[in-house]
Parts: structure tokens; C-alpha cells; sequence
């Protein structure tokens, strides 16, 4: 048991975020260690967009939605609906967003499901304070697919960190994060970045595309990895990070 | 992960991909080269993915839609023309706003730069140029002339294959500037046949560019072109009314048909040129296979002839005055032919001092050129090309002398460095030798050391300083100076050490990255971020949780559940003052089962927490130092062997002293150890202190006296002669006592042992020792209180923690002042007296933390220690037990 758990809660060499694929793998896993390991690192990569469509959609107040989530997330790792998910039948995160919404068709259930779960914390991955949702917001779908989207590009985002670090190209990616990364409004100008990491300024341009293709193609492998054919993944991927 | 919050990083992440979309499909990469007329890049075509070089257009006339369209046109026509000895155009674009020609990339120098170089044979040329005429030649059997053609059109490839540039491009300068005043951006005029001269004709053909391949061979044999002049219009002039001089008057060793076929090439009339390049090429041909060529010499009278045709009116007069003339003629001719010379001449050594490096003497010589014909071409250019390289080399030079300099500093910093490490070491050793009262040589040594070393370090800085701006301005001259580049990655990563030696981590963050600036590698791959632990126990099978210290709002430090990874938190940072630290275990942070496998840990401070059945959960803080691996092997105790309100701090390694700021701290030594011990969670209470003084009034009241708690000689607490203790004012039991001295604290643990043995309990009580003392408040991690490293009154029992008069509280009072193993009270409430003897005098004891009436703080500092007279009894004084169980 104690080996198990040491490759399933990613081992000590694990370097990458676990893809969604992984996680999925876990869960159709037979052992129990490996689904319960699958489980946590989907609660770990999921709490944010099912806390956020929660808290937007039927939740009256913070402390509810967390605790729905909570009930949520339980249900999830108590039951065995995710062994039942086939990725040929639609995307992951259409097939999560489906069992949420039976899921709180009736709270009370829900809250019941909270109560048997013994007071066992399911911990997300970051502090709320950072991630507040807007329960005025009007569309709960969308921001459930942002909090998704923004799930699945942070993990990216860490991988190619990585491999542009392992190959010695961190400049690249320093490059990228200086001027990507910046939310739009404090936007560095490619002067400023050029100057900060002595390069040129159209190496900071070069170095923004190679990332770039590269953030995106882990972006699209990673979709792909959870939908069942070509045209599924276009669509996600547009629902995703279309603009 | 980015910093800023709400996830605006997500935006601009989406915004990067949408614009990927639009990224252009050609990648600049670096500049090849810049002229008067183009610029001109390497590049990378992204959708073919191979290199080409792009040449932007400089003064393009964009404005005029016209121009721009024709332009395109004709630029796709040539882009189909393929021939090895033909820069393929492969597209034009548009990019940045400029328009550009996607080209063949070619490796190697321009004609222009191989013409007048001593390595490079005149027949080498020639062959060269005949190569060169056979793409022009394939130009003209697809009906296009080039229009332009000129040595620095012609690139040489590395595999020494000529390569004609800009086919057909020439009506683009047409369009442009080329017949403005400001021409001489563009270039020399030099190779234009006569009809492009008048610009009258604009029905250009093939002879056109015979013209101009004449005026190439012409240029190698002669080192010049056949027309010269100050200004365009001279030029002009002459292109329209001179024949060019003999190319064997310039130059003796030009072969005959050599010079029959540049003149023939060169013939103003297009009819009695080549028809095209193609006879053109068969003739140089001809010539280099050693065949007879077929062009035929221009004969005197044929010359005289053309002469006479060109200027009627002029002849008759010319006649009439040429006898007169001609011995001023004579004069003249004598005159310039030794001008000529020296021209040659001085051409001739500055291609010497130019080819055996000597760019300077070149240079000057070039220069003087410059000024005995203003506007010579080879001239000019070599005088360009020398000066550039001449300023270049001065770079590297100057770059070189202060890489020089930041080496010399670099060499005087590690020989003070050195000192300053000896005199420290030695300065250390005094100082321990050293008895606190003695004065004398040694006394005298030792502060001659410490001025020492204060100098030292004062120099130390002055040499980083000089090191740095030498290397920093030299690589402002030479970018890629690798000794320059190395000198600051040596000495980021130098800096970055020493953060690592003061455990900052923020520090050591930022030195990481400067040092990655000019690093290529080297000293990336001696920085560990990660390091290796094992977890054991004993027994085996203990169940092994996960926290990592991370500094909370409050600036504790705090341990937060981590998995391996070390990634893993709870949502939000409610801790805040007046909590005490709980510790979560779930499957989140669980570790493993011990024996565990071998972790990979990030390098920092963490809290293990080991749980078996039947056995007291057991907390073991640890460092992680990166790229060390640690091996932990904890021992778990039952409950009964502990003992109730004592905690088990579990044998080890930990780092003792090192606090300058602290008062009497012991020397820094990461590698301290003690064995396995239980110590009182609290300090002794009143009332369990009082049942001692009551169980010895009980035998005898007099032997109760010595120990009633007293500040100096005033008793704090009153007995009675029923032998029973009666608290001074506002003194409550569950306070600690104090007012105690040594000798009654080792009498109270003789005491507290009897009992318990009398009781069956196999243990003895004694006082903690020192180092004890001190790893149960600071734990591994080297903090300075045991809370952290940040001193607060409100977090322990001192004399300002409460808008009151000072005065003692309960145990336990103040949450946070609990060190890492959850012992409570170490910091503050009162000083307590340690087992063992002060090693600077050995009659005084150890006391340690701070006292509740204390306004000054420095006590509170973990490797604080004060020494006192074992017979004193003052109200700050206080003590807490060791309680060792009989080995079984």
C-alpha cells in the first residue's frame, strides 16, 4: 500500500501535472489505491470550476458553495460514476458538468452525502482568495468552462515550463511568461522585456511564437487526450480558448 | 505560476494563442548585412521551415499602389526562374509594414568583397564571373534581364559557386530614388551601359546586361571600373562619351583576351556588344580553356574613327591644334602615368597590410587613396570595410582590458577572501580560548583580528564592485565576451552561495536568476532545488505525514499539508494571532508507511508527523537542503514512557547558535545533536512546586526555607508553621514559578524523582541541558524564535504583551509561542535554568528564553543565553523538567 501511494500521488520523480487522461486512466483503474489516487488529483484539478458553476448557479452563499462542492466532490469519490465515463460518448468536462447538474437537482441528498463523508477535506490546489467568482455572473456554464479552461492551461503552462528549462531555453519561456502571462492591462512592451532579459526585440517576438506553439500544443494533446474523435476536439478547443 | 491574481494571466495567455494565428510566417533572425539601398536578414520560413533571407526594400515608394502591383507581378515571374547559378526569389511578403523579398539564403561573401583580395587569382575571377553569366545567360533565354548587375549582386557560396542576386529587380530602384540627386545612397552608377545612362531608352535587352558583365571583368583585371568620377554626373559623362582606359595600361598582367573581351562587352553601341550573355560566357570560356576567343581587338584607327564620329565638329579644330598640343600632351601623360602608379601602388600595400591583418595600416592607406581620387571606388568601399573592422578590433581590444581588469579584481577578491576566512577562523579561536576577563597579547590579537576582518570586508565589497563594472562594461562593447560572460555568472553564482549559506531563499531566488542571465550551463547544474530524504521508524510501520513551513499572514511559520510534491494547500491563510497550530492529516499529506521509499523533496523547512497505534503521534522537523540526501530515522515512544504533559523531542541533528543578534549565542553549528528526550510541555507550575516546598516543610521547616521562591532576598510566598504554603498577592497555581534558583530547581527534580519512584515510576527528573533547550525551541530549521523568525509581543509573555503592568500568566497563555515539537512557553513567561555550567565560567549555569517582566526582546531569542549565579533566586527565573525514563 505504502509503494502504491507513492506512484499515485505522483511519486517523488513525478515532474509534470498529471494530464486528465491519467486521471481518467485511475479512475477505470481496478485497484482501489490507484482510483483513490485518481481521485484526489481530479478533486485537486476540478474543485475550481465545479466550486464556480456551484457557487454561480444554485448557491446562496460562499459557505454553501464550498460545502456543496465538498458534498459534490465526496459523491464523486464515494460513487463509481466517473468508472462509468467513455470518452467516445463526449468530453470529460461535459460529462462532470452532466453529473454536477443531476448531482444538485436535490441539495438535500447532497448535504446528506456531506454529512456521511465524516468531516474529510477535500483540499483544492490554491487559495480561494485568488479565485473569487462573481455569483452575479450571469452564466454559471460559462464560468464552470473558464475555470476548466484556466485549469487545463495551468498545467500546461507548468509542462512546457519544464521542458523549456530541461533543454537550458528558459530565456524562451521567461520571455513568454514576462509578456503572455501579464494579465492585458499591465502588458510589458517587447522593448521592455528585451531589455529586461538582454535580448532583442525581435527575439522576444521569435521566442513568444515558439512558446506559444508549444503552450498550444500541449493545450490541444491535452483536450484530445479526453475527447472521442477530431471534430469533438475543435469544438473544445474552441470552447475552451476561442476567443 | 504568474503573480498576479483573478487570473489575468489566463487573458493574456488567450490573447498569445489568438495571435499565433497571426504570427508571420517568416522569422527574423539575425542581420546579414545593410546597404545604402536594402537590409537584408536571415530568416526562417516557419510554414516550409527552411532558411531564407529576407531583403527589405528601403525607400520603397509604397505610397504609389502602381508601383507596388508591378513590382509584385514581376517579382512572381522571376520567383519562377530556377538555376543554380540564380539566388532563387521565393516570395515577396510584407512584413512589419516593409516589403521584402523572401530569397534563397546564401552563405558567402559578395563578388565585391573577393575582387582585390590578393588570395583571390584574377582567373579565379573569371571563372567565377563566367559562372555567374551562365545564370544571367539562363535569364535571358526566358526573356528576362536583370538590369543591375553589378559585383555586389553576385554572391560567392561557401562552396565557391557564384550566385546572381536581385534578377530583374532593377526597375524598382527605377521607380524609386535611383535618379534623384540623392543617388549616391544607391550606390555607384558605374556598370550602367550607356542607354540606361541617358535614360532615354527604356527598351533594355540582354546587351544591357553584356554591359554590365563587361564592366565586372573589366573591374577584375583593372582592380576598378571602367567609368570613374567625383559625381554622378562625371560619371555619367563619362559612361556617354569616354572609352574606358586599356585595361592593360592599369594593369600589365591583364592577358590580351581578357581585356579584347571586356571592351568588346563594353562597346557604347549594344549592336557590337555580345548579343547576350550566353556569347558572352563562351568567349570567357573560350579563354579560360586556353581556345581562341572570337572577339577582335578594337584597332587604333577604329578608335580614332569612333572618336572622330562622336565629335564632328570638334575634329576639325582638334586637328589644327594636335601638333601643338601634343608635346603638352606628352607632358601630361608622363605626369599622370606616375600619378597612376602610386594609386596602384598604394592600392597594392593597402591589399597587403589588409590581408596580413593589418586593417589600420590599411586603413590610412586607403584613406590616402581616398584623397588622391575622390570617389574611387575600391577605395571607398575597402576604406568602409577596413575602417569598421579597425573600430570593431578596438572593441574587442578595450573589452579585453577590462575582462583583463575584472580578472585581476577577481584574483585580488579570492586572496582577501582567503584572509578573511583565516582571520575569522582565527579570531574564532581566540575568542575561545580566550577567558571573558582576560586582557593581554591574546585580548590585543584577537582585536587586532576583528579590525581585520572589518577591513577585509570593507575591500572584499570594493573588489566585487570593480569586478562587476569591468566585467558589465565590457560585455557593453563585445556581447558575446565568454571570459566576461563567465566572470558574472561566477560571481552570481558566488552571491548566490552565500544566500545559501544564510538560508535566505529569497535572495537566493533572485542571484539564481541574475545568474542565469550569463550562464551557459555551468553553474545551472550545481544549483539543487530538490533534495533526497528517507523516512524511518522504530518500530517500523509508522504512518508518515507531510507539512511544509511556509510563512502566514501572521509571518509564522507555518505548516501547511503537502503531498511529496510538496504542492498541495489549504484554501486560504486563516491563521491569524491566538491560534494554536493543528495539524491536519489526511490522505492529502499522507507520506507513506516508514520504512519509506526514497523522496523527492523541494529544498526547505518541513514538519513530519509520525503516527502508529498504541505509540505517541511524533513530530520531527527537518531541513531539505538541495541536492543532499537525508536519511531520518525516528524512534516512536508509548505514552507511558513519555509521560503525561511531556513531549518527545526525537534524537538528531539540528542548528544551534549562529544568531549574532542574540545575547551569548553559541558558535553556528548546523551539525549539533542530542539523543531522544521528553521535555515538560510547560514550565513547573506554582502548584506543583509548592507540594516540594510543603513535602520538606512536612519533614522539617527549616529545610523548607532555602527553597521558597524569593526575588533576591525578598520571599515571594509565605509557609506557616502547619507547614503549608501560603502565595504571595495575585499569584495563582497554574502560573510558572519563579523566583526559583539552580540549586532549588536540581533540588525540586531530586525531589519529583524520589516520588516517583517511591510511587513504582522507574524515571529521573533533571533539568534540560542547553543544546536541549535550544533544538526543542528552534527545532531543524535554524529559526530564530520558535515561532519563526519574526519577534511580535503579542505572540509571547513579556513585558509588553499586555496593555498592563507586567505581571505572570497561566502556562500556556500565549498559543503561539510553541516551537516546532509543540513545547510551550520557550520563548517567553520566565527564564529557565539549564542543567549545565556556563563553558566561559564554569561556576555560573545556563538560563534561557525571556522573562514576563522583560521589555527588551534579545532574551527572546531562541539561542539567546544568559549565565547566573546558581544561588540566585529572581523573579524572572524559572525552570521546566526533563523526564528520563530507566533504560529497560
Amino acid at each position: 500500500m505504502a509503494d502504491s501511494f507513492d506512484t499515485t500521488l505522483g511519486g517523488a520523480d513525478r515532474r509534470f501535472p498529471d494530464t486528465t487522461w491519467q486521471i481518467v486512466t485511475r479512475l477505470h483503474a481496478t485497484g482501489d489505491a490507484e482510483y483513490r489516487a485518481g481521485m484526489e488529483l481530479l478533486c485537486r484539478r476540478y474543485w475550481k470550476p465545479i466550486y464556480t458553476w456551484v457557487r454561480i448557479a444554485c448557491a446562496r452563499s460562499n459557505e454553501d458553495a464550498k460545502d456543496l462542492t465538498q458534498a459534490f466532490l465526496l459523491w464523486l469519490v464515494g460513487g463509481d460514476a466517473l468508472r462509468r465515463y467513455v470518452p467516445e460518448k463526449g468530453s470529460f468536462r461535459g460529462y462532470i458538468k452532466l453529473l454536477l447538474k443531476r448531482f444538485v437537482q436535490d441539495q438535500a441528498d447532497a448535504m446528506n452525502a456531506l454529512k456521511r463523508g465524516g468531516g474529510v477535506k477535500v483540499v483544492p490546489l490554491e487559495s480561494l482568495e485568488e479565485f473569487e467568482p462573481d455569483p452575479r455572473a450571469a452564466d454559471p456554464e460559462k464560468a464552470f468552462d473558464r475555470a476548466w479552461a484556466v485549469g487545463i492551461a495551468k498545467d500546461a503552462v507548468e509542462r512546457v515550463r519544464e521542458r523549456f528549462k530541461a533543454r537550458g531555453r528558459e530565456i524562451q519561456f521567461r520571455a513568454y511568461e514576462a509578456y503572455d502571462l501579464s494579465p492585458p492591462a499591465e502588458k510589458p512592451t517587447y522593448a521592455k522585456i528585451a531589455e529586461q532579459l538582454r535580448i532583442g526585440e525581435s527575439d522576444v517576438r521569435n521566442h513568444l511564437f515558439t512558446v506559444r506553439r508549444e503552450i498550444q500544443e500541449e493545450i490541444r494533446a491535452e483536450i484530445a487526450r479526453t475527447v472521442g474523435n477530431p471534430s469533438e476536439l475543435e469544438e473544445e478547443w474552441n470552447a475552451l480558448f476561442g476567443s | 505560476m504568474p503573480s498576479s491574481g483573478r487570473e489575468g494571466w489566463f487573458d493574456g495567455l488567450k490573447d498569445g494563442l489568438g495571435e499565433l494565428g497571426r504570427a508571420p510566417r517568416y522569422e527574423k533572425r539575425e542581420k546579414l548585412g545593410e546597404g545604402g539601398a536594402a537590409v537584408v536578414w536571415r530568416a526562417w520560413d516557419r510554414e516550409l521551415e527552411r532558411p531564407v533571407a529576407l531583403k527589405f526594400l528601403r525607400d520603397f515608394p509604397k505610397e504609389l499602389p502602381d508601383v507596388r502591383l508591378r513590382f509584385e507581378r514581376e517579382a512572381r515571374v522571376m520567383a519562377g526562374l530556377s538555376h543554380r547559378n540564380i539566388v532563387t526569389l521565393h516570395d515577396v511578403a510584407e512584413i512589419d509594414g516593409q516589403l521584402c523579398l523572401v530569397m534563397e539564403l546564401v552563405e558567402g561573401p559578395p563578388m565585391s568583397n573577393l575582387i582585390g583580395l590578393h588570395k583571390y587569382p584574377m582567373r579565379r575571377l573569371v571563372e567565377l564571373l563566367a559562372q555567374a553569366a551562365d545564370g544571367v545567360a539562363a535569364g535571358h533565354a526566358k526573356g528576362i534581364v536583370h538590369r543591375d548587375l553589378k559585383p555586389a549582386n553576385v554572391l560567392v557560396t561557401l562552396g565557391g559557386e557564384p550566385k546572381v542576386g536581385d534578377f530583374g529587380l532593377a526597375y524598382v530602384s527605377e521607380g524609386g530614388t535611383r535618379l534623384t540627386e540623392s543617388g549616391i545612397v544607391l550606390g555607384t552608377p558605374v556598370y550602367m551601359a550607356p542607354e540606361q545612362a541617358t535614360g532615354e531608352s527604356r527598351s533594355f535587352d540582354a546587351r544591357t546586361d553584356v554591359y554590365a558583365l563587361g564592366a565586372i571583368l573589366y573591374e577584375i583585371a583593372t582592380g576598378r571600373p571602367p567609368h570613374v568620377g567625383e559625381t554622378m554626373q562625371e560619371i555619367f559623362a563619362s559612361i556617354l562619351n569616354t572609352d574606358p582606359p586599356m585595361p592593360r595600361r592599369l594593369n600589365a598582367s591583364v592577358p590580351r583576351d581578357v581585356e579584347t573581351i571586356a571592351l568588346k562587352a563594353l562597346e557604347k553601341d549594344p549592336s557590337k556588344r555580345y548579343a547576350n550573355a550566353a556569347e558572352f560566357r563562351n568567349d570567357l570560356r573560350r579563354f579560360l580553356d586556353g581556345q581562341p576567343i572570337l572577339a577582335r581587338p578594337p584597332g587604333a584607327a577604329a578608335r580614332v574613327a569612333r572618336w572622330l564620329k562622336r565629335h564632328r565638329t570638334l575634329s576639325a579644330v582638334a586637328g589644327l591644334l594636335l601638333a601643338g598640343l601634343c608635346v603638352a600632351l606628352l607632358g601630361a601623360w608622363i605626369r599622370k602615368r606616375g600619378f597612376e602608379r602610386e594609386v596602384e601602388g598604394t592600392l597594392a600595400r593597402a591589399k597587403e597590410a589588409s590581408d596580413s591583418g593589418d586593417h589600420a595600416k590599411a586603413r590610412d592607406l586607403y584613406a590616402k587613396v581616398k584623397s588622391l581620387v575622390p570617389g574611387h571606388p575600391i577605395a571607398e568601399r575597402m576604406f568602409g570595410e577596413t575602417d569598421r573592422l579597425v573600430q570593431k578590433a578596438k572593441q574587442k581590444k578595450e573589452a579585453q582590458a577590462l575582462v583583463e581588469e575584472g580578472r585581476l579584481a577577481r584574483a585580488e577578491w579570492e586572496r582577501l577572501k582567503s584572509e578573511h576566512g583565516r582571520t575569522v577562523m582565527r579570531a574564532r579561536d581566540l575568542a575561545a580560548a580566550l577567558k571573558p576577563y582576560e586582557k593581554g597579547e591574546a585580548r590585543q590579537e584577537f582585536w587586532d583580528c576583528e579590525r581585520r576582518i572589518e577591513a577585509l570586508a570593507k575591500d572584499i565589497a570594493a573588489q566585487e564592485g570593480r569586478e562587476t563594472a569591468a566585467f558589465t562594461k565590457a560585455l557593453g562593447l563585445d556581447p558575446e565576451n565568454v571570459e566576461a560572460l563567465r566572470g558574472m555568472a561566477a560571481f552570481y553564482f558566488e552571491m548566490y552561495c552565500r544566500s545559501d549559506e544564510r538560508r535566505n531563499d529569497r535572495e537566493m531566488r533572485i542571484f539564481e536568476d541574475l545568474l542565469r542571465i550569463y550562464d551557459d550551463g555551468t553553474y545551472a547544474a550545481r544549483i539543487f532545488r530538490t533534495g533526497r530524504v528517507r523516512i524511518g521508524s522504530s518500530p517500523p510501520g509508522a504512518e508518515a505525514f507531510l507539512f511544509r513551513y511556509e510563512e502566514g499572514r501572521d509571518r509564522r511559520l507555518m505548516p501547511r499539508p503537502c503531498a511529496s510534491t510538496g504542492q498541495i494547500r489549504v484554501p486560504g491563510d486563516e491563521t491569524a494571532a491566538g491560534t494554536t497550530v493543528t495539524l491536519e492529516c489526511s490522505d492529502f499529506n499522507f507520506l507513506g508507511t516508514c520504512p519509506s521509499s526514497e523522496k523527492i523533496l523541494p529544498a526547505g523547512s518541513y514538519l513530519l508527523l509520525l503516527r502508529k497505534t498504541g505509540l505517541r503521534d511524533t513530530r520531527l522537523p527537518f531541513r531539505v537542503v538541495g541536492g543532499q540526501r537525508h536519511e531520518l530515522d525516528v524512534r516512536l515512544h508509548s505514552e507511558e514512557e513519555i509521560g503525561a504533559g511531556f513531549i518527545h523531542v526525537p534524537a538528531g541533528r539540528f542548528a544551534e547558535g549562529g544568531d549574532p543578534d542574540a545575547y551569548l549565542s553559541a558558535a553556528w553549528n548546523e551539525e549539533a545533536q542530542t539523543g531522544d528526550f521528553f521535555l515538560a510541555r510547560y514550565e513547573v507550575t506554582c502548584d506543583e512546586y509548592r507540594e516540594f516546598v510543603e513535602s520538606l516543610a512536612a519533614q522539617n521547616l527549616r529545610d523548607a526555607f532555602p527553597h521558597l521562591p524569593r526575588d533576591r532576598e525578598r520571599s515571594l510566598w509565605g509557609i506557616g508553621q502547619n507547614g503549608r504554603v501560603k502565595y504571595g498577592p495575585d499569584i495563582v497555581g497554574n502560573q510558572p514559578v519563579l523566583g526559583v534558583s539552580w540549586n532549588s530547581a536540581v533540588a525540586y527534580c531530586e525531589w519529583r524523582t524520589g516520588r516517583a519512584r517511591s510511587r513504582g515510576e522507574a524515571v529521573t527528573f533533571r533539568l534540560p541541558r542547553s543544546s536541549e533547550w535550544e533544538k526543542a525551541a528552534r527545532g531543524a530549521d535554524g529559526r530564530i524564535y520558535p515561532w519563526g523568525n519574526h519577534f511580535t509581543w503579542c505572540f509571547t509573555k513579556g513585558g509588553l504583551s499586555r496593555n498592563a503592568k507586567p505581571w505572570p500568566e497561566p502556562v500556556g497563555s500565549f498559543p503561539e509561542d510553541e516551537s516546532p515539537y509543540g513545547v510551550r512557553d520557550l520563548a517567553g513567561s520566565v527564564a529557565e535554568w539549564c542543567e549545565d555550567a556556563c563553558d566561559l565560567q564554569p561556576e555560573l549555569r545556563y538560563c534561557r528564553g525571556g522573562a514576563w517582566l522583560s521589555a527588551d526582546w534579545v532574551p527572546f531569542r531562541a539561542a539567546s543565553r544568559a549565565a547566573e549565579d546558581p544561588a540566585n533566586a529572581a523573579v524572572s527565573y524559572g525552570f521546566r523538567v526533563v523526564r528520563v525514563p530507566d533504560p529497560k
